[in-house]
């Protein structure tokens, strides 16, 4: 083989070989692109399990009736983990210190839940909460609407609230 | 891979020696060459040759095809969810002096009925929106996806309105929390709003 064919042999398999690694690199990222780091609405399973637990965990956690006041403790010592807990806490302290004695009940219907992220152990949501307020002697409950930022985390398989914000 | 000096254990087809004789600044030249790529045997130059095609052809099958059906799910996610705040913060956004304007689009943000209906703006609901005065802005606080189909989607958005008293300039912006649930759907490649429903709390 004279010199010259010898380097142009040479020359095509690396052009080819550059080209078909760029052609590679390009598969890989089509087939792995960022967006699939978040599973929210890709695996439609996990995103509803996801959905259903965090809608049962707010339900419970923000419910409260002052006749079975240790519901609501033993609802956020399942439900609720972390942040959350302490935030909980806060809450439920300075609403029965509030209002002391005037049998308090709250009921928390969860509107909708929307996965934002989610990942095998950590997921983001917001979710619509409506609580009805009752109080002995109130004519009329009052219903309030808030929107939650949720943060789950599974913990030994279940997926508990580990922080959440009131938009 | 031959050369006039190369060693004898090379192998191949062309090992030959060149009978044209070289100057010897030629065979040195040849000679340092040879070194430098280790006498690679011809077989082997081809062997590289075939392996890198495979490289390419694969390659470029890998890439044909790449983006899987969750790949291309998760992008039509985040778009719709990009688009999708537009969209709302779009329809919360109001100024009557500017009637026209904010009404071309709204008609640009949405599609199907409420599109139409936005066509159709009798005068009597043209003056409604007018008599309003009060310029409002917004802003999605929080969003996400409820559900997601191949072209259509369901968002939820947590909305923060500002709204300013036209005819009481000086007063305080007032600020609202809302929270809505917008029905997308996907129209010549970008999202467009089918309907948007205030999510009011549950009486019952």
């Amino acid at each position: 083989m004279s010199r010259l064919r010898r380097h142009a042999v040479l020359l095509v398999a690396v052009v080819l070989l550059v080209a078909g690694g760029a052609f590679w690199l390009r598969a890989h990222q089509l087939d792995n692109p960022e967006a699939l780091d978040n599973q929210a609405q890709v695996d439609a399973a996990a995103t509803d399990q996801v959905r259903t637990e965090i809608s049962y965990a707010l339900t419970a956690v923000f419910s409260y009736d002052h006749a079975n006041p240790a519901m609501a403790q033993e609802a956020a010592d399942t439900y609720l983990a972390e942040r959350a807990r302490s935030e909980y806490d806060l809450l439920l302290t300075s609403l029965l210190e509030q209002a002391p004695g005037q049998g308090l009940v709250l009921s928390a219907t969860v509107q909708d839940v929307g996965v934002k992220h989610l990942s095998d152990d950590e997921a983001t949501a917001v979710a619509f909460l409506d609580q009805r307020s009752e109080r002995a002697g109130d004519e009329e409950a009052t219903v309030s609407a808030a929107q939650l930022d949720v943060t789950a985390r599974r913990i030994g398989g279940a997926w508990r609230i580990v922080d959440f914000e009131v938009l | 891979m031959s050369g006039p000096d190369t060693p004898d254990e090379a192998t191949g087809d062309d090992v030959a020696q060149e009978p044209q004789p070289r100057d010897s600044e030629s065979v040195e030249e040849e000679s340092t060459e040879s070194e430098a790529s280790g006498a690679v045997p011809a077989w082997a130059q081809w062997g590289l040759l075939a392996a890198a095609v495979a490289v390419l052809v694969t390659g470029v099958l890998a890439w044909r095809g790449a983006g899987g059906d969750e790949a291309e799910r998760a992008e039509r996610r985040d778009q719709a969810l990009i688009e999708g705040r537009r969209l709302v913060e779009t329809m919360q956004t109001m100024d009557p002096q500017k009637l026209d304007e904010h009404l071309d689009r709204w008609r640009g943000a949405t599609t199907g009925v409420l599109h139409d209906q936005l066509e159709n703006l009798s005068e009597e609901d043209r003056q409604v929106l007018l008599d309003q005065e009060k310029r409002s802005t917004a802003q999605v606080v929080d969003a996400a996806l409820t559900s997601l189909g191949e072209d259509t989607a369901v968002m939820l958005a947590a909305v923060e309105v500002t709204t300013v008293d036209a005819a009481q300039p000086d007063a305080e912006p007032v600020v609202k929390r809302n929270r809505f649930a917008a029905d997308l759907v996907l129209r010549d490649g970008s999202w467009k709003l089918e309907n948007l429903q205030q999510v009011s709390v549950d009486l019952s």
